[in-house]
């Protein structure tokens, strides 16, 4: 299984690799998830969304959205 | 480049990039501005006088954070922008940038940018963008992107002027696309380029992304488009996204060139109290603390105020009887229209409160913490957290709050339409508790400062989020929600409202609410009036009506008929027993009856009948309430138990006139109004009744 941003700890980075198949991939495109970027776990709350630092700004996302971000290990 | 002398010019740009409060700014107009996403969810359009002679007609396209359209309201951007033809196509587009998150609203403005559409770019937001620690080079970003920069403040105002001079005399110049999508494919691009009579690369390729929903192609060639699109194995999804890797390629190359970012402290403090704000625990502690306390406002600070006006509206009315000779103007005026508008209007100091309070927490971006704090809680209903907006506040109507009735059977969808949409509806409630609850509880204080009056809202505002959120998980139990939703959101910062915006905000809505209110009132207070003063019996037992219709001699009595007689009496006599076990009296019933049509008519419509049995009808509004006796409660005014049966009654009773219109104008079907009438009423006369009973 691949590591995902959903396995972040709170203050680890990371680097995008490849979004799986998900009606909101291009959503997470859009709003600067590209592949090769670095991502850092800001925040998450207990389930509930996780606030991911992406290419300067705070994106919130569920964790079945976080999940579909892989990261290049 | 020659102007015209009424240019049309359209702004475009992310949602919470400050769009709207740019259309205020140039238009004038107060456009619904908020600060959380998708506030502006139609296009709008203003003039703005540009310089001595050019007046430019604007246009407010919905915000959007690509060109790729997710929704029917951000269509009407590719719509207008993809199709030169097109009659809303501007002269000027103006893309307003938020300057803290640049490199996200780049996205979309190479994408308008290589439509072709003249673009000049306006940079909202450099405080936050510098608080944040990025420092921007202006001229960098006007070398790099091609086109012209203006920095702007959207909600002071700065920078306007120079944005006007800059729209009134555009430089327009040609020059290449910042990412070319022709080696996307190439084959096909040139195919629709030739068959269509296009020159511009990205135009076609937008064709053939998103021509099969436009509105401005006809089906013909939508049927060219499609078989354009097989014959060369169009794969939509992977262009996409390979245009989106390759336009962020080029935006990192520019901002490389254009900002640095530099660390501060002040995003972490940020950080630290969005933390908080939506922790599971204390962010809902936070919330409900903060209703408790702006319930409490509204109250209190309003309390003094309405008795004033209350006083004052007595004052007019006891003037006007005096002034005006005795006959059926002055009744009608006096004990028919007065009383009923001055049951709404006095309750206007709590409703400007409310209204205030409303546009302050959406101006501060709280409601976007609120979102994120209630989404996990709220799917399980199969809700989202965007749905608790319009639960709370009233100005994020158009946001439908039912996500989760976009199924594929009709039947389901709809039955859900009867039943479920009317609950989770926004439809103004609060408003109305606030007038009732002002009306009718006590104005006590516990411990020196919580009042009652903003508990029992409180109460009541929980009752019908329940009710809305509940009535939901059933829906989602009937209908499988199949469809994905996602949450995916970016918090907007926390910004201080201008105050200017907030009183603006708050007096429209009152505005609003008023008009609307006057509307319904004064027919009903009429009809009430009409059969509150004619019975059955008629001309024999009041010849003093008949007298006055022959035009002979002295029109009314002092004391009109005894409204135990009226059509209004025999009327109330029947609809006693129905509304007995609610713990209504039959002035109750009468006035539930008549706010059918909107649920503010009810206090109207309360005051106009009790103002008929007395000799003057000068009695100030609330004293009138005050001195009233509850038949079924032992000589103290209305029970609580029968003022939170009338609440609750509320909660889902139907402003049918509204809800009527609506149907009426989608689908032609009578069956299902009468249903969701039928059913509502039921629903709220049960639980009206179960209250009630546990009170009493």
């Amino acid at each position: 299984m691949h590591k995902s941003v959903a396995d972040l700890k709170v203050g680890e980075k990371g680097i995008l690799g490849k979004i799986s198949q998900a009606s909101w991939a291009l959503q997470l495109l859009e709003l600067g998830c590209l592949p090769g970027t670095e991502v850092s776990l800001n925040y998450k709350m207990l389930g509930g969304p996780f606030c991911i630092d992406v290419c300067g700004h705070k994106l919130f996302l569920r964790t079945e959205e976080a999940q579909t971000l892989s990261l290049i290990e | 480049m020659p102007v015209k002398s009424n240019p049309k010019i359209a702004l475009i740009g992310n949602p919470n990039s400050g769009k709207s409060s740019l259309f205020n700014q140039l238009t004038g107009l107060s456009q619904k501005v908020g600060n959380f996403p998708g506030v502006t969810v139609e296009k709008r359009s203003g003039t703005c006088q540009l310089d001595e002679y050019i007046t430019a007609k604007i246009i407010d396209l919905p915000g959007t954070y690509s060109i790729y359209a997710r929704s029917p309201q951000e269509r009407v951007a590719v719509d207008i922008l993809g199709h030169p033809a097109h009659e809303y196509f501007p002269d000027i587009l103006v893309f307003i940038a938020d300057a803290a998150n640049l490199k996200r609203n780049l996205l979309l403005f190479t994408q308008v940018k290589d439509l072709g559409v003249p673009v000049v770019m306006a940079l909202n937001m450099l405080d936050l963008a510098s608080q944040a620690g990025i420092q921007l080079d202006i001229e960098q970003l006007h070398q790099e992107l091609n086109v012209q920069v203006v920095p702007i403040n959207a909600r002071s105002g700065e920078g306007l002027a120079d944005l006007k001079y800059i729209l009134a005399n555009p430089v327009k110049k040609l020059c290449q696309p910042l990412y070319d999508v022709e080696p996307i494919a190439p084959k096909l691009i040139s195919a629709v380029k030739e068959k269509f009579d296009i020159q511009n690369n990205y135009q076609a390729y937008q064709l053939l992304q998103q021509g099969e929903h436009s509105t401005q192609l006809p089906q013909a060639e939508k049927k060219d488009l499609q078989e354009l699109k097989e014959k060369h194995h169009f794969r939509a999804s992977d262009f996409q996204s390979k245009e989106t890797i390759g336009r962020y390629k080029v935006i990192n190359n520019v901002l490389e060139k254009a900002s640095t970012q530099s660390h501060t402290g002040l995003r972490r403090v940020f950080s630290k109290v969005d933390q908080w704000l939506t922790h599971p625990a204390w962010g809902y502690a936070f919330f409900i603390g903060l209703l408790l306390v702006l319930f409490q406002l509204i109250f209190a600070l309003g309390n003094y105020p309405m008795h004033l006006l209350d006083q004052g509206f007595a004052w007019l009315t006891h003037q006007l009887h005096e002034l005006l000779p005795t006959g059926m103007v002055n009744s009608v005026l006096t004990r028919g229209i007065l009383p009923a508008l001055a049951g709404i209007f006095v309750f206007i100091p709590q409703l400007l409160v409310f209204f205030t309070i409303v546009a302050l927490l959406e101006e501060s971006g709280y409601m976007s913490r609120v979102i994120l704090l209630m989404d996990k809680f709220m799917r399980k209903f199969g809700l989202t957290g965007r749905s608790a907006v319009p639960l709370i506040s009233n100005a994020a109507c158009g946001v439908p709050a039912l996500i989760a009735c976009r199924d594929e059977s009709s039947w389901r969808q709809k039955l859900s339409s009867i039943f479920i949409t009317p609950l989770v509806n926004c439809s103004n409630r609060l408003p109305v508790y606030i007038i009732l609850i002002a009306l009718f509880i006590p104005y006590q204080t516990y411990a020196g400062i919580i009042n009652l009056q903003g508990l029992v809202l409180l109460a009541m505002y929980f009752f019908s989020f329940f009710a809305a959120i509940l009535s939901s998980w059933v829906l989602k139990l009937v209908v499988k929600n199949r469809e994905q939703d996602y949450l995916l959101m970016e918090l907007p910062y926390f910004t201080v409202p201008y105050w200017k915006d907030i009183l603006k905000i708050a007096k429209s809505s009152l505005l609003g609410f008023s008009l609307q209110a006057a509307r319904t009132v004064i027919p009903v207070s009429i009809i009430f009036w009409v059969l509150l003063n004619f019975g059955p019996a008629g001309p024999t037992e009041n010849p003093a009506v008949f007298q006055g219709e022959m035009g002979i001699g002295q029109f009314f009595h002092e004391t009109p008929t005894d409204p135990a007689n009226s059509y209004a009496g025999e009327l109330a006599r029947l609809i006693e027993p129905i509304v007995r076990p609610l713990g209504f009296d039959g002035p109750i019933g009468l006035a539930v009856l008549s706010s059918f049509v909107a649920r503010e008519v009810f206090v109207g419509s309360l005051a106009t009948i009790y103002s008929q049995q007395e000799d003057v009808p000068t009695h100030s509004i609330i004293q009138r309430i005050e001195s009233i006796v509850n038949p079924h409660s032992d000589g103290t005014p209305y029970a609580l138990a029968t003022v939170l049966s009338l609440l609750v009654f509320y909660t889902f009773a139907m402003q049918y006139f509204n809800i009527l219109g609506l149907l009426v104008k989608h689908k032609t079907s009578w069956w299902a109004p009468m249903l969701q009438l039928v059913y509502m009423t039921g629903l709220a006369y049960l639980s009206a009744f179960a209250v009630y009973n546990v009170f009493s």
